[in-house]
């Protein structure tokens, strides 16, 4: 579903990612790990299309299309979702406004018939009791006041809701603590289906503890420095990042 | 001294004179056979006449070019039954005690007004014909006090054609809105209108005055709408400037608030090529309190000017006003805020705030804050910021599969929407945001 071949990336001519190859398959959950600074949040912006990253080489391609030239609304609406390490706050508009015209959009994408107010708000209830959210909450400005692990809930809500084909998680464990994390697990692995691929992308391996991965990958220096399965990250919980030449303070 | 004569006045503009129908139109005019208000008019006149159009040289016209005003010659309205009802139904607050005008002239047929005890609702036109006393004196003390730098309040006050008058008695509550629409429908024409609301001492009133209408070419409109707010009285207004594309409007509120007195006003700024709205608030009473809010939304070569002026006369009166605005083409609008703050308005609470959101490089904002004070223990803060809409936040809404102007149109709706939500009737709310939205969309669909 998703191939990330040779990627090269650079920020305001500083590469970053540095030759970066991935495959990831319909029904897999991916998980790359890897230090800070290692070019993790680079590559989650941009597969979801953000501005300000050069792509000086390689592709991506999604469903066999070219992901590159496609804009950020084309490839949410095509079933790209990024959840955002740091969720953005938009004051005055309502995470129900903000949701509804979100799902509209990709239904009309997928040529679908788009939702009403009372069956939405009937698909959102069921969602944010998925990740144990009170739905008053998104009736608020989008995540305008929420705490560090409502606005991750919240993307999760959104993922649940836009149903999309492919999600990168960037970071979706940072700020959590214990409960909110063992929350959003529970949200993740519950959208876990053989139509959907995964990739979470994390500093630390608690969170492969609830969403236990099909692959592992070290990203370090801006490449893929190893790959294996979950007792890869066992291993680089146990002796960090310094096989791979990083290291880390504490 | 003949020499003099000759010398170009710099603070004025040469234009068409929009008093060149005066002698023939004054004796079809409102109040005619009334002698007070016949002075009125002819004072107001030659009055107009000394000053003529103001030049940018005149600092309270430092922002507003009226030389595509001035150089075009507009024909006194006639009454007449060209709008369609559904112009009307469109502009319509549902439930209002409703006034409807076309041109500058009261269309009965297609006004609704129910009987409200010890509350009057007329016409200017009826009510100079009989006039009360409270009317002469309100309209005599008003005439006195227009500035020097408001030679339009006077060519109002001169070629008024009609209008709204109301009186709401001691401790009387008019629960519907009280809605003046007026409906441009002739090009080449000016409407000059005049509103006068007294809100008696303890009454509650609430007004919306909307301007709308198609034309094909430039109509001008020339409104004063003024409020006299007795005593504890309670007076919420929004006036919806949704003028034609090719209008010109100058539109001005002038508020006086006695003791305890309160004024919230709302003002939407989206219609007209070329639209001035001013506020005006006298706080002659203590512990008044004023909030004037407004949004101003341009587009294509629009100019939308907003011009407020807050007198804190006497002591412990709080005034707040705060504007937002968002401009895209070659829009140009101006905020042009002054606070004053004299000598006995000892804890006087102020604040005065513009915020504006420009979308493309050759849109531009004059913003003109300003407070004047002479008092010492008072409580004054004011401010302004220009900024383009945050690209972070437009990415977020995108990554989510909403379309880029999707995704800016709501950004801009949250940016001025805010300031709508203060309105606390949810029918006026509804009202201003479909106005709102209506303007952000021209804008969209630029």
């Amino acid at each position: 579903m998703l191939e990330i071949k040779n990627l090269h990336v650079s920020v305001k001519d500083k590469p970053i990612l540095k030759g970066l190859t991935l495959s990831v398959d319909a029904g897999e959950v991916h998980a790359i790990m890897g230090p800070n600074g290692s070019g993790k949040s680079t590559l989650a912006h941009v597969l979801a299309g953000r501005e300000g990253y050069e792509i000086t080489d390689g592709s991506i391609t999604y469903d066999g299309k070219n992901l590159l030239a496609m804009e950020a609304d084309e490839r949410a609406r095509d079933g790209v979702f990024l959840g955002f390490q740091y969720p953005v706050e938009i004051p005055g508009v309502s995470g129900m406004t903000f949701l509804r015209a979100a799902l509209n959009a990709v239904l009309t994408h997928r040529g679908e018939k788009t939702i009403d107010a009372i069956d939405f708000l009937k698909l959102v209830r069921e969602k944010a009791k998925l990740l144990e959210m009170d739905d008053a909450m998104l009736k608020r400005a989008v995540n305008v006041g929420f705490s560090g692990g409502e606005k991750k809930r919240n993307e999760m809500v959104q993922m649940a809701v836009l149903d999309p084909r492919l999600a990168i998680l960037d970071e979706t464990d940072s700020g959590l603590d214990i409960d909110a994390l063992r929350v959003v697990s529970a949200g993740i692995n519950a959208l876990r289906s053989p139509d959907r691929a995964m990739v979470l992308i994390t500093h630390y391996q608690r969170l492969l503890d609830y969403v236990v991965p099909d692959k592992v990958h070290v990203l370090v220096n801006g490449r893929i420095q190893e790959s294996g399965g979950k007792e890869l990250a066992e291993k680089l919980e146990r002796e960090g990042y310094a096989a791979f030449g990083v290291s880390e303070a504490a | 001294m003949q020499k003099a004569a000759l010398v170009k006045n710099p603070k004025r503009m040469e234009g068409e004179n929009p008093l060149a129908d005066f002698s023939a139109l004054e004796s079809t005019l409102p109040g005619h056979d009334v002698g007070w208000v016949k002075d009125l008019r002819r004072s107001a006149a030659s009055r107009f006449t000394a000053l003529g159009y103001p030049s940018q040289k005149v600092e309270a016209w430092k922002y507003t070019g009226l030389s595509a005003l001035a150089t075009q010659r507009f024909t006194p309205a006639s009454a007449g039954e060209r709008v369609s009802a559904a112009a009307v139904a469109a502009k319509v607050l549902d439930g209002a005690q409703l006034l409807v005008f076309e041109a500058g002239h009261f269309r009965r047929d297609l006004s609704m007004l129910d009987p409200v005890d010890g509350v009057e609702i007329t016409t200017l036109g009826e009510a100079l014909a009989a006039p009360p006393d409270w009317l002469e004196a309100h309209m005599t003390e008003s005439a006195s006090g227009i500035e020097a730098d408001a030679p339009f309040d006077s060519l109002n006050l001169a070629m008024m054609s009609d209008g709204v008058v109301v009186h709401v008695g001691e401790g009387r509550e008019v629960a519907p809105v009280i809605q003046i629409l007026h409906l441009a429908s002739e090009a080449g024409v000016a409407h000059h209108v005049r509103n006068i609301i007294k809100a008696d001492a303890g009454s509650r009133v609430t007004v919306l005055e909307s301007w709308a209408g198609e034309t094909d070419g430039a109509a001008w409109t020339n409104a004063v709408t003024e409020f006299d707010i007795a005593d504890g009285a309670e007076v919420r207004y929004v006036k919806a400037q949704e003028e034609a594309a090719a209008a010109f409007h100058l539109g001005r509120t002038k508020v006086r608030l006695g003791p305890n007195a309160r004024f919230d006003a709302f003002v939407l700024s989206a219609g007209g090529r070329l639209a001035r709205s001013e506020v005006l608030v006298e706080h002659a009473g203590e512990f008044s309190k004023a909030t004037v809010n407004g949004v101003y939304v341009g587009h294509d070569q629009q100019h939308l000017d907003q011009v407020t002026r807050i007198d804190h006369a006497v002591p412990n009166a709080t005034s707040d006003q705060v504007f937002k605005g968002v401009l895209s083409g070659k829009a140009r609008a101006a905020f042009q805020g002054t606070v004053i703050v004299r000598e006995d308005a000892q804890k006087t609470d102020a604040r005065q705030a513009n915020h504006t959101l420009l979308l493309s490089r050759t849109a531009e904002i004059d913003t003109k804050p300003e407070l004047e004070i002479y008092a010492d223990d008072v409580k004054c803060a004011h401010g302004a910021t220009v900024g383009e809409l945050d690209h972070v936040q437009l990415h977020y809404l995108k990554s989510r599969g909403i379309h880029e102007a999707d995704a800016r149109a709501m950004l801009v709706e949250a940016f001025v929407a805010e300031l709508a939500d203060e309105i606390a009737r949810e029918d006026l709310r509804d009202y201003v945001l479909a106005g709102i939205r209506a303007a952000i969309a021209k804008e969209a669909a630029e």
